[in-house]
């Protein structure tokens, strides 16, 4: 299990786009990908689930992911949230 | 058809509902419904039993993969006219399609619960619909709406892609149901069907359309319709109020048969005016022209003896048909519009989308003010491959007929100028291939623009005729969106700053020779058509049902008298005073007709 924390840089929060982007990546790997914001867990190649987790600017997220590929795919998930994922970045 | 009972059961307990809609087909139905969607899709709640499991798993797969192909291949085909930057929302949906959380969560539904295919992705999707209409954040609730859209897809698929056939309909009945798909109004069974009342839709829906051009009453938006109605239910549908009620009481029943043939006597006494001239008592000519979205409707045009199309929308062409995109299907549909309506005029108003109407529904939220955005002639000047295969399809066709060309949403000159070469280039190369064009081809601009407003007598020069379109004009005037509830009743025809725009346009346009004609539909709201004439109108397009009605108020009133009606009217204060005048003036005119008939 490899469990990495990131933070919700871009201004307007894990809406759509965003989330599509994260399900994209973390349907790559084979490993199972969670995201946790305080309470909630959800599953990280849900794009319904990543939208649950109700994640705007500043909120700490938490990428759980366990399997054969984990460290490949908690750091090209923790990369797309340090890019802001390619929106404009707000200030956190 | 195995709801017929329940539904029976369900009838008994259920008395007189009355629901409101948007009336967009004016009259009075009375009959029996036809539902065409079942609530939500029929989903059925029975057990299956445990050696079902496996094909309730395996017909779920089978359905997503399918919905999955047609939303691809609507993503191809919206490509090749928006490009590729507008359908990603579509790689969006495919995403939501097969979100392992939903899957995971419907094939538990059925493998634990035993639940049908239909019944485990419809309890899955509804979850997530739940959390999503549950947040704080607008945007995530409006998606709510993708993930909607794309269970009914799936749950179309899981049912074998049919709703309940027209072939069922064999008496005549009154149609409910979500919404009429395109390739649905094409198959309708026109003879049968009386009225509609759908859910979905505004004044523009396929159902909507397909109404007016049958002439039969329709009320759409009705929300609770598809809950509230049952197939063969009793109903009565106001086309003209808006209102919808199911299995009404006697009396009201009979008061809705005697509002009927009201109606009836009052269409058959309008029809007779059909044939006499469009004159104000002063002898001066209004040409009332037709405005027309969609091709069925040019016959209602020409039944209604229009002087011909004043303002075809070809947006609505697009929304219909992709393949439109292609040159050869738009050249034939406007071919046989022309031959249709010829030697009348036909107006076509070079695609105009953006802003309410977006090619691509699931874009529109990108645009923070889709109505200040990206839009009309906008979209036309920068996606220059479809502005051309348009200007190419509509001069090819020019052929066969009396064709112009109009830019909608003209706010600088610029705009006009650059328009005007493409479509010369465009006439180069059709020229080129052999076409033999006429002459002259008329381009004209919408003013619909303060801008544009202020730039008349600029434009002016430049085109071969006006069209003001009022609706956006009032929008953009006024700053109100018409469609947002809380600012609606803001939006008004009769504000003094309306009349004194439409007074500069039709000055400019007097001082430079050009034609203007008024095409919102302020030109069809037979009080704002008064104060239009006063003003100096003399060319209106309005929906075609509305000519008859209109002739006969011009009928009553005298050019004179309008103007100074609308002098004053210039010189009020508010719209609530210049519509008390045009009121009174009305009705002074009625007056004077009623003593001069008896």
């Amino acid at each position: 299990m490899t469990e990495q924390t990131v933070l919700v840089r871009n201004k307007l929060g894990i809406h759509v786009r965003p989330a599509e982007r994260i399900a994209q990546t973390a349907n790559r790997f084979l490993s199972k990908i969670g995201l946790k914001n305080g309470e909630c867990r959800v599953n990280a190649k849900s794009i319904l689930g990543i939208l649950a987790l109700e994640a705007g600017l500043g909120t700490e997220i938490t990428i759980a992911a366990d399997g054969p590929d984990e460290r490949d795919a908690a750091a090209a998930i923790a990369a797309l949230f340090e890019a802001g994922f390619g929106e404009e970045l707000g200030e956190t | 058809m195995k709801g017929r009972s329940s539904a029976g059961r369900r009838k008994a307990r259920k008395g007189q509902v009355q629901m409101r809609g948007l009336p967009v087909s004016p009259g009075i139905a009375v009959g029996e419904v036809f539902v065409l969607d079942a609530r939500d899709l029929d989903i059925e709640e029975v057990r299956i039993a445990p050696e079902e499991i496996e094909r309730e798993e395996k017909r779920l797969l089978e359905a997503i993969a399918e919905t999955r192909d047609e939303v691809l291949k609507i993503r191809t085909r919206y490509r090749s006219i928006v490009g590729e930057d507008l359908v990603r929302v579509f790689d969006a949906q495919i995403l939501l399609l097969e979100d392992e959380a939903v899957l995971d969560a419907a094939l538990a539904e059925i493998r634990e619960e035993r639940r049908s295919a239909a019944a485990a992705a419809h309890h899955a999707f509804a979850r997530a619909i739940e959390t999503l209409t549950r947040t704080e954040n607008e945007y995530l609730r409006d998606r709510a709406e993708d993930v909607k859209d794309v269970r009914r897809r799936l749950l179309h698929h899981l049912h074998g892609g049919r709703r309940r056939s027209f072939a069922h309909i064999d008496k005549n009945v009154i149609l409910v149901a979500d919404d009429l798909t395109p390739s649905e109004t094409v198959q309708l069974p026109r003879s049968k069907v009386k009225g509609f009342a759908t859910r979905q839709g505004g004044r523009t829906s396929h159902t909507a359309i397909m109404a007016r051009s049958l002439q039969i009453p329709a009320v759409v938006g009705v929300e609770e319709i598809l809950e509230e109605a049952e197939h063969r239910d009793r109903i009565i549908v106001d086309g003209s109020e808006g209102i919808v009620v199911l299995r009404p009481e006697a009396d009201l029943l009979r008061g809705a048969r005697s509002r009927q043939r009201r109606y009836m006597e009052v269409s058959r006494e309008r029809l007779r005016l059909r044939d006499l001239p469009s004159v104000t008592r002063d002898g001066v000519e209004i040409r009332l022209f037709a405005n027309v979205d969609v091709p069925e409707e040019v016959p209602l045009a020409i039944e209604n003896r229009a002087r011909g199309i004043g303002l075809f929308r070809t947006e609505f062409l697009y929304f219909r048909d992709v393949e439109i995109a292609r040159e050869e299907a738009q050249t034939t549909v406007y071919r046989k519009i022309l031959r249709r309506v010829s030697p009348d005029p036909v107006v076509f108003r070079t695609l105009d989308v953006g802003g309410d109407k977006v090619l691509d529904p699931l874009s529109a939220p990108m645009e923070p003010n889709p109505m200040l955005g990206w839009r009309g002639i906008r979209i036309s000047l920068e996606l220059r491959d479809l502005f051309r295969v348009q200007v190419r399809s509509l001069l090819r066709a020019s052929t066969v007929g009396n064709l112009s060309i109009l830019l909608p949403m003209i706010s600088t000159l610029d705009e006009v100028l650059e328009a005007k070469r493409l479509i010369a280039d465009a006439r180069e190369e059709v020229r080129l291939e052999g076409v033999r064009l006429p002459e002259k081809i008329r381009v004209g601009a919408m003013i619909e623009t303060p801008g544009a407003v202020f730039l008349a007598p600029h434009i002016a020069r430049e085109v071969d005729f006006f069209s003001i379109g009022t609706n956006d004009l009032i929008q953009y005037s006024l700053a109100v969106d018409r469609d947002n509830v809380k600012v609606a009743h803001l939006f008004d025809p009769f504000h003094p700053a309306v009349s004194a725009m439409v007074k500069l346009v039709l000055d400019a346009a007097r001082d430079a020779e050009i034609p203007v004609s008024i095409c919102g539909e302020m030109a069809g709201e037979p009080l704002c058509a008064i104060l239009l004439i006063g003003l100096g109108a003399r060319e209106l397009s309005v929906h075609p049902y509305l000519i008859l009605e209109l002739k006969r108020i011009f009928s009553l009133m005298e050019t004179g008298e309008a103007r100074a009606l609308a002098e004053e009217a210039l010189r009020m204060p508010s719209a609530g005073r210049v519509r008390e005048a045009v009121e009174q003036f009305l009705h002074d005119l009625e007056v004077r007709g009623e003593r001069e008939k008896g």
